[in-house]
């Protein structure tokens, strides 16, 4: 008999994004996290889910050109020392 | 904060440099995906957010999110440049985006994968370029959520004070766009030969 708080495959699925990022409300993660425990099927969507998520942050990593850091610092400066002139 | 020495131009200078300039590569890893990988525009765009920054540094509130703010000048600087560009002549942008859009895969990326590659061993052949390729594919408003979330790890109640938007739109962006983003990077990893269809039986 189903459990009157049993999750479907197709609610389980709508919720697994944000169940994976930590997002979901306490009772309705513990209902997902149930149904992932007992379901053959929902599992290794979830598994597959997460390996796509750490496989983005392996490649997120852009660091800004050197040049770019000089650039920025160099704008601050003048943007700085014209606001001192202003308030002589 | 030691009340003889009240806040002056230069304390304020040291104080931008130590909180807003340590989020300079971050903010140039999301104006990259914003400007779709154009690393000049993306350097400009930077440019003009840390100035923008550096003026209104008065209005930011000290101990907040400084990354998440940086973000939404950055977005909203970036948003301004394409309303002004919009008015020249131009572009393939657009089209792309349709075409992005109309996609749509018949059965889900995960089904695919978990049929020809259940060790999902295909994630490893991809190198940095074509991953940030797909996600430059994604049209603007799938691609600033995913780019957020699992780019920059922010958490969804951060993507919506940057986006500014409510969290449910944050929670269908997200959804949306990773979907999005499985399907283009199977249907790559398939032409590629980085997913192969088995070869008799196992």
């Amino acid at each position: 008999m189903k459990a009157p708080d049993t999750m479907t495959c197709e609610e389980v699925a709508r919720q697994l994004w944000a169940y994976i990022d930590g997002e979901l409300t306490p009772e309705l993660n513990d209902r997902v996290r149930a149904h992932l425990e007992d379901c053959a099927r929902c599992y290794p969507r979830y598994d597959f889910h997460q390996a796509f998520l750490i496989f983005l942050g392996m490649h997120a990593e852009q660091p800004a050109p050197p040049g770019l850091r000089r650039k920025v610092w160099e704008q601050i400066l003048r943007e700085h020392e014209r606001g001192e002139r202003e308030d002589d | 904060m030691n009340p003889d020495h009240p806040p002056d131009a230069a304390a304020n200078k040291a104080g931008f440099v130590e909180e807003a300039l340590a989020h300079l590569d971050r903010v140039y890893s999301f104006a990259l995906r914003l400007t779709r990988g154009n690393s000049d525009e993306a350097d400009d765009l930077v440019q003009e957010t840390f100035l923008r920054a550096y003026r209104s540094w008065e209005t930011y509130a000290r101990g907040t999110n400084a990354r998440a703010w940086l973000f939404r000048i950055c977005r909203n600087t970036f948003l301004r440049q394409q309303e002004q560009r919009r008015r020249r002549p131009e572009s393939g942008a657009a089209e792309l985006n349709g075409q992005t859009e109309a996609r749509t895969a018949p059965v889900s990326a995960f089904d695919q994968v978990h049929a020809l590659d259940p060790e999902k061993r295909f994630f490893a052949s991809f190198v940095d370029d074509e991953v940030m390729r797909a996600v430059d594919g994604l049209p603007r408003e799938f691609r600033e959520a995913v780019a957020l979330s699992d780019l920059e790890e922010l958490s969804y109640g951060e993507i919506a004070e940057v986006l500014e938007v409510p969290l449910g739109t944050v929670k269908s962006r997200i959804y949306r766009g990773r979907q999005l983003l499985q399907e283009a990077l199977v249907a790559y990893a398939l032409e590629m030969g980085y997913l192969k269809q088995p070869k008799g039986t196992a």
